[in-house]
């Protein structure tokens, strides 16, 4: 084990560092969650969101709709103008807009099939709120519907039921606590990025320089035992620098990691590091001196963390960025951990989301493994 | 017995062809120095009979094996110092002989035993916990050899492991090859330091061009080229006349006008040569300023087979 314990030495060397990247982190954290102030979120029982709704029906039932969405939102009254209504939801000024058709009332309480225009930012967490309460207003009513009660009876029990549950909803709330773990997981794109290249491509590039692989090569130990025990350092250095943040944030932040929200960023963190670490693998091979090493470390991290909306949260960032960034990993990562804390309750969109952001970097995962290969095998044929 | 066994080894590079039907025998227990000009392939040779290179044509037997790139078996019995340096700038010197001696010698007690002893006979002791970048050239170079030896292969090669190393630890060094070989390894060394192959090596082959072009004993080699003494002379009032002249003496061998007013004359044998310089220089009045006579070198052999001095 001469080069797992080499690897070791060199970590170990490599320690001011490390620590160097760990307490920036945290400083920029703390200092972060401090200064948020708790209104300055999407606490929806605090801000009611601004839903601009189009009425052309004057029902009861949809009266009593409208009476509901009062209660949890704003409501705001707009001219029917649909240029402008898209116009709004591309500025996210605005993110759900309802407009009911005329008759509505009565076509559901005749259980005929007339809809709810919706237009919406989906998967925004507003989208989200607002369509959970409608669900749960008609859902309410079809079950009265059924037993074959009158409008005016009909209205009236609704109205009774949802305000019973208007207690049990304040638990599904987003805290302030959840903001910042997604904020915390996001901001980690970069320390992942910068920790795992410094280390790792740092070793592999010394592994790789002719003259000591060469000197490699006259041993009797044989290069695959070699090359095993440079991936045993590179797989330990990568479970120790994930293991260094995600305890971090379960001391932190313990109410909001120990749910089921909370295990899925770490398991998304735990996708992204073997990302990560096939990035800085990739580095390494690549760089032909430290200097050049350090400096495409930089680049890598700095830049995607910057793009893919490490520092500036996704949703503030340009639309051509965002479509640049669809091609790095990191947005991946990024945008599964905003739809993770979007909500405590996730629903089949949500996860869908989740699950194309993991796929997502399992392929990267693949395509970077396949480059570091094929450079590996041309690096053989150099030393001879 | 031979320790290598070298056979009809060729290696191009392109076009270029390094090594021409390269034929070499290491006896064991021998110091054979490779001696040839910058280029001339001692380094591609070394390289071949490694298997760190592929090679056009040949077959190499280390040990009465053939070499491959896994015969493991022959790898650890073998130390190599490479002409470029090869040690871990992230390591200090005790941690890259620790590491390169580990990887031939695993129980600990008895690689520490190597390490400290390697260290002493490369004279590093005050420098264990240097980092490689915080030595000077030579410092480094001892390093370097020391991570080659420290695990006492049977074979060891060296490839002009004293570069910019001061005479005197180069000294340090040349005795603690010669207390390696002692020991029982045989050991094959390229260097441009005739000093130190006439110091150290039992057996020289003088390559050039991939060609070799003369094996033998340092006086199998100065016998081979007759040459006998050699005498250098500065006269102010020279003319061709008296040049010819010279050359008319006994024993001749050549002679070579160095400058304007100095001559260097080669003899093939070594009786009465000098008297007879001086006679003439007496009986035609010229006007010497300095006269002295030396035994040939290996650098003379050097230059009498290739035309070329060993080092620029
Ligand atoms: N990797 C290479 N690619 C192409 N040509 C090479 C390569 N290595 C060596 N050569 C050429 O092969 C010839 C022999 O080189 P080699 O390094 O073996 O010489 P050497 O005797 O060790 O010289 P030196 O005394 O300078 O170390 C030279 O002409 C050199 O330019
Ligand atoms: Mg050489």
């Amino acid at each position: 084990m001469q080069v797992y314990k080499v690897y070791l030495k060199i970590l170990k060397r490599l320690y001011p560092f490390i620590l160097m990247y760990v307490v920036i982190f945290y400083g920029i954290f703390l200092l972060q969650s401090m200064n948020e102030p708790t209104t300055n979120n999407l606490d929806f029982q605090i801000v009611k969101p601004s839903i601009p709704v189009i009425n052309h029906d004057d029902s009861l039932l949809t009266n009593t709709f409208i009476d509901y969405l009062k209660e949890k939102t704003k409501i705001v009254d707009i001219a029917f103008v649909e240029e402008k209504i898209s116009d709004a939801l591309f500025h996210r000024q605005i993110y759900y807009v309802i407009e009911i058709p005329d008759d509505f009332g009565k076509s559901f309480i005749n259980k005929q099939t007339k809809q709810l225009k919706i237009s919406k930012i989906p998967a925004s967490a507003v989208a989200i709120y607002v369509e959970s309460l409608i669900n749960k207003f008609f859902n309410t009513a079809r079950l009265y519907l059924v037993s074959g009660i009158d409008e005016a009876t009909l209205s009236e029990s609704i109205i009774k039921d949802l305000s019973k549950e208007v207690k049990v909803e304040i638990k599904d709330k987003i805290t302030n606590n959840t903001i910042n773990a997604g904020y915390y997981y996001n901001f980690s794109n970069y320390v992942y990025l910068c920790l795992l290249i410094l280390i790792i491509s740092l070793i592999t590039q010394v592994f790789n320089q002719t003259e000591l692989k060469k000197r490699n090569l006259s041993s009797p130990v044989k290069l695959k035992k070699i090359n095993f025990q440079l991936m045993l350092g590179h797989i330990s250095v990568t479970i120790i620098v994930w293991l260094i943040f995600v305890i971090g944030s379960l001391i932190l932040m313990k109410n909001v990691m120990f749910t089921f929200n909370g295990l899925l960023l770490i398991f998304n963190s735990l996708i992204f590091v073997i990302v990560a670490a096939n990035i800085a693998f990739l580095i390494g091979n690549l760089a032909k001196n430290s200097e050049a090493q350090s400096a495409i470390a930089n680049i890598v991290s700095i830049g995607s963390s910057f793009i893919c909306g490490a520092f500036v949260p996704q949703m503030f960032l340009d639309k051509k960025v965002l479509l640049l960034a669809r091609f790095l990993p990191s947005y991946w990562f990024i945008r599964a951990n905003d739809v993770i804390v979007s909500t405590s309750k996730l629903g089949d969109t949500q996860f869908s989301i989740i699950t194309k952001c993991i796929v997502m970097q399992i392929i990267f995962i693949f395509i970077i493994y396949f480059m570091n290969l094929v450079i590996t095998k041309f690096r053989r044929k150099e030393v001879k | 017995m031979n320790v290598i066994e070298v056979k009809n080894l060729t290696k191009k590079y392109g076009n270029l062809v390094a090594l021409d039907n390269f034929n070499l025998e290491v006896k064991e227990g021998e110091i054979l120095g490779l001696l040839g000009p910058n280029g001339s392939g001692k380094t591609t040779a070394i390289n071949c009979m490694l298997s760190l290179l592929e090679f056009n044509n040949g077959e190499i037997t280390i040990f009465g094996k053939k070499m491959s790139p896994d015969a493991y078996e022959i790898k650890k019995d073998i130390g190599i110092v490479p002409q470029n340096i090869a040690v871990f700038n992230e390591l200090t010197v005790y941690e890259n002989i620790d590491y390169f001696c580990g990887l031939y010698v695993m129980n600990k007690e008895k690689r520490k035993k190597l390490v400290d002893e390697a260290i002493q006979l490369v004279g590093l002791q005050e420098f264990k916990n240097f980092f490689p970048k915080k030595l000077s050239g030579g410092l480094l170079r001892r390093l370097n050899i020391a991570c080659g030896i420290a695990h006492k292969p049977k074979l060891i090669f060296l490839d002009e492991p004293t570069v910019a190393v001061d005479p005197q630890s180069r000294n340090n060094i040349l005795e603690g090859i010669k207390t390696l070989n002692k020991q029982g390894a045989t050991i094959i060394y390229t260097t441009h330091y005739m000093e130190e192959v006439e110091q150290l090596c039992n057996r020289i082959v003088i390559i050039d061009k991939g060609h070799i072009i003369a094996v033998g004993t340092k006086e199998q080699l100065k016998k081979m080229m007759e040459l006998g003494e050699k005498i250098t002379i500065e006269i102010t009032n020279l003319t061709k006349k008296h040049i010819e002249n010279l050359s008319q003496l006994p024993n001749i061998k050549n002679i070579r006008v160095i400058d304007e007013d100095t001559l260097s004359i080669h003899f093939t044998n070594n009786d009465h040569n000098l008297l007879n310089v001086l006679d003439y220089v007496k009986d035609n009045n010229l006007n010497c300023i300095r006269v002295y006579s030396e035994l040939p070198t290996l650098n003379d052999v050097f230059l009498e087979i290739t035309g070329k001095e060993l080092r620029d």
